[in-house]
């Protein structure tokens, strides 16, 4: 590549990149009142970061049935359901007065604020059994397929439509076959499901319509017009798992919280990567010079664009382990760049090899390794994406996203950036601090 | 400066004592938990008005009524409801008695200004119930699929003494790390899967690429009779770089996560810490050991 050419390029890229790293990182104000916050500014938040909201439930007073030692059950249910609403960082304690003749646990709730936590939260602590109403009028009152296991497994299906959600019901064998007995036995059949009550006393109603055998597809029943996924979502969710044994009040006041890992978490955390980012760019043009100027300059590029693919993958929500991910992708990138540096150098050092030749070389050679040991650290993200869930899984996510990242840098870039430098530099060798290695010669023989 | 090999005794003898004494510590008290995931005892201080001098009162005189007394809450633990109008301190064991006369004290205090004045703060404590993690089976086995996949991986690309040595690698990695947490006895939190998988991959990184070198080296070698401790010893050597660069760098997180003082940052930048340490020495010694016992020299 000619001088004009790299002079003109490598201009165009450091704009871009300067452009580039001012959305990142930089906030300023945009006109008179709107504010742009930067692309680390935009990456979403969980609870454990930013802090949420906090719901303290309280044994009603016309509970039933006693919690007595169940209380480890009723957190591991509340658990579960935070699990499937799709909830990663959230807490989840009992906590009882050391005051005399104080009984009860409360137990304490909190997660990440949304506009849905509210519905969500109603659903969590839901109370009541699922129960079956069927009969030849609407709205019926005769309960059914009581004294049986009705529901297996109830799961969200997908969209019909924007507003038009869709969730199986699977029945077990003799469930359905009751219920096909009494949709027969009528001319029509309207079927009413209900799990507890709501805050008013009222039937809480999942599902109320006429249905007919032809609904059926197997032992699964389909249920569509459900407004919303969350609503579908929420509806599967109890469908599945029906309400706490417990009655529980105060799942509709939610106070804020903050983090339980202290104040402005967030701004710390971002402040400890940017330093290991320039802690790392330092260290390799320290050890390598040119070379290392080229490789930190593409570890540059993978921090930046490793943020903002956090805003631009959706449904990304970083929580603690998210950050221990972006640390670890980190390290991974800087890994590859000392392996690429160190056989670009260890080429020239033993061979008799020009600069670039020795370049081209040592690239190649350190391909395989690189590759190796990314694909290796990929993997991992992604076995781990497949079995576990909340931090764990965002660690994977964020882990995984890196490494990917870290390899088109290892790989494109520092190749970008050598094919833009190095027409520019007089004296290749002693811009990429080349040295060729020392042969030991024998001693002469007397 | 001696060779990685001549390093091997005293390398084993290191790995082997934190082992069994983590192990031994792991089994008798198991690890650390933080005050947020396991039973303990939380003080919660509240007023029953929303006013900002009520609330910033109420957090100057509970933080001083409890530096008085010298009790000192699991300081890495500590948070605010309903906008500073409830405060939570966390504590590993009951403080009943030792808060007695607190609820005056911050009466007291609320009393002496004007603004606050009438406002009735609530002293309650509580026996907690924290949270269990029950994620550990899970990320035992996704280690275990990958185990297997870095082996198939590196035995195609490398052959078979370099696919042990790599499997090796990890899980000596992942075992020091899990034995030196026990040890040090660092809080660990629902994090600690993450860093789990974090030594193990950077062990799993570490150790691939080191095989690849010595792939690389017995090719440069050619005709010349070079033994495999050899070998490892000149790679080890030429690597030794590589490995301190990638310790220095999660040190260098370690520290810069745990630079604010907040306690539980600085219990990650420890975690960080112990991840790489046992990750870096595991990859620098047990590859190589590993490697030069099943290539046998001629």
């Amino acid at each position: 590549m000619g001088k004009g050419k790299s002079i003109t390029l490598l201009t165009i890229v450091s704009v871009l990149m300067a452009f580039i790293l001012v959305m990142t990182f930089i906030k300023f104000p945009i006109g008179v009142n709107k504010q742009y916050n930067s692309a680390l500014g935009a990456i979403e938040l969980d609870y454990d970061i930013e802090g949420g909201v906090a719901y303290t439930l309280s044994i009603a007073s016309d509970n039933e049935v006693e919690v007595e030692d169940d209380i480890d059950g009723v957190i591991a249910t509340l658990k579960a359901r935070l699990d499937a609403l799709g909830y990663t960082a959230y807490s989840v304690k009992a906590v009882k007065s050391t005051d005399e003749g104080v009984e009860d646990y409360d137990i304490r709730i909190e997660v990440k604020n949304s506009n849905d936590v509210a519905e969500d939260m109603k659903v969590v602590a839901a109370y009541g059994e699922v129960k079956f109403y069927g009969g030849a009028s609407e709205s019926p009152t005769t309960e059914i397929l009581a004294d049986m296991e009705v529901v297996k497994d109830s799961q969200y299906l997908g969209m019909e439509s924007e507003t038009s959600h869709v969730i199986s019901i699977e029945f077990t064998s003799e469930a359905k076959e009751a219920l096909v007995a009494a949709i027969e036995a009528e001319e029509s059949y309207y079927l009413k499901i209900v799990c507890g009550e709501t805050e008013d006393g009222e039937e809480n109603v999942l599902f109320n319509s006429s249905i007919t055998t032809s609904a059926f597809d197997g032992n699964t029943l389909g249920i569509s017009n459900i407004s919303t996924e969350d609503a579908a979502t929420r509806m599967a969710l109890q469908m599945r798992s029906g309400g706490l044994a417990y009655k529980y009040n105060g799942w509709d006041e939610g106070v804020t919280v903050t983090s339980p890992y202290g104040e402005n978490i967030a701004i710390k955390c971002a402040a400890a990567i940017i330093t290991l980012v320039l802690v790392i760019m330092i260290a390799l043009c320290v050890l390598y010079r040119g070379l290392g100027l080229i490789t930190a300059l593409s570890t540059l590029m993978f921090i930046t664009f490793e943020t903002w693919l956090l805003i631009g993958v959706p449904g990304i929500v970083v929580n603690m382990g998210g950050v221990i991910g972006i640390v670890g992708a980190t390290v991974i990138c800087a890994l590859g760049m000392v392996m690429l540096a160190k056989r670009v150098k260890d080429e020239f050092a033993n061979s008799e090899k020009t600069a670039k030749a020795a370049i081209n070389k040592g690239f190649k050679d350190a391909l395989v390794p690189t590759i190796g040991a990314h694909v290796l650290a990929g993997a991992l993200a992604l076995i781990l994406l497949a079995f576990t869930g909340g931090v764990v899984k965002c660690f994977a996510i964020t882990f995984g996203i890196g490494v990917a990242v870290s390899l088109i840098c290892s790989l494109v870039f520092t190749r970008m950036y050598t094919a833009l430098m190095l027409p520019l530099v007089k004296n290749k060798e002693k811009f990429l601090s080349f040295k060729r290695a020392t042969k030991e010669t024998p001693d002469a023989e007397v | 400066m001696k060779s990685v090999m001549g390093k091997m005794k005293i390398a084993i003898i290191i790995t082997l004592i934190v082992l069994v004494a983590g192990m031994a510590i792991l089994g008798v008290f198991g690890l650390n938990n933080t005050v947020d995931y396991k039973a303990g005892y939380e003080l919660q201080v509240s007023v029953d008005q929303s006013i900002d001098e009520a609330k910033t009162i109420l957090k100057t005189s509970s933080d001083a009524f409890l530096s008085e007394k010298g009790i000192k809450s699991a300081k890495y633990a500590y948070q605010e409801l309903d906008d500073g109008r409830v405060l939570v301190y966390k504590f590993n064991k009951d403080v009943t008695n030792d808060v007695t006369g607190m609820k005056d004290y911050i009466n007291a205090a609320l009393d002496a200004n004007e603004v606050a004045k009438g406002a009735e703060p609530k002293v309650v404590v509580n026996e907690v119930i924290g949270n269990k993690d029950g994620q550990i089976g899970w990320i035992i086995l996704a280690l275990g699929i990958t185990l297997a996949v870095a082996f198939i991986y590196t035995l195609i690309m490398e052959k078979l003494a370099s696919a042990v040595a790599v499997v090796c690698s990890a899980i000596i990695s992942a075992l020091t790390f899990v034995a030196l947490t026990a040890l040090t006895r660092i809080p660990v939190a629902n994090f600690f899967g993450a860093f789990l998988g974090l030594s193990f991959a950077l062990a799993l990184a570490l150790s691939v690429a080191t095989v690849n070198k010595y792939k690389q080296a017995i090719k440069e070698s050619g005709k010349d009779k070079v033994s495999y401790r050899a070998i490892a010893d000149k790679v080890g050597a030429s690597d030794v770089k590589k490995y301190l660069l990638t310790l220095v760098a999660v040190l260098i997180a370690g520290v810069a996560v745990s630079a604010f003082f907040v306690p539980y940052m600085m219990i990650i930048g420890g975690q960080l810490a112990i991840a790489g340490v046992a990750a870096v020495f595991s990859a620098y010694f047990t590859t190589p050991l590993i490697w030069t016992a099943i290539k046998k020299d001629k």
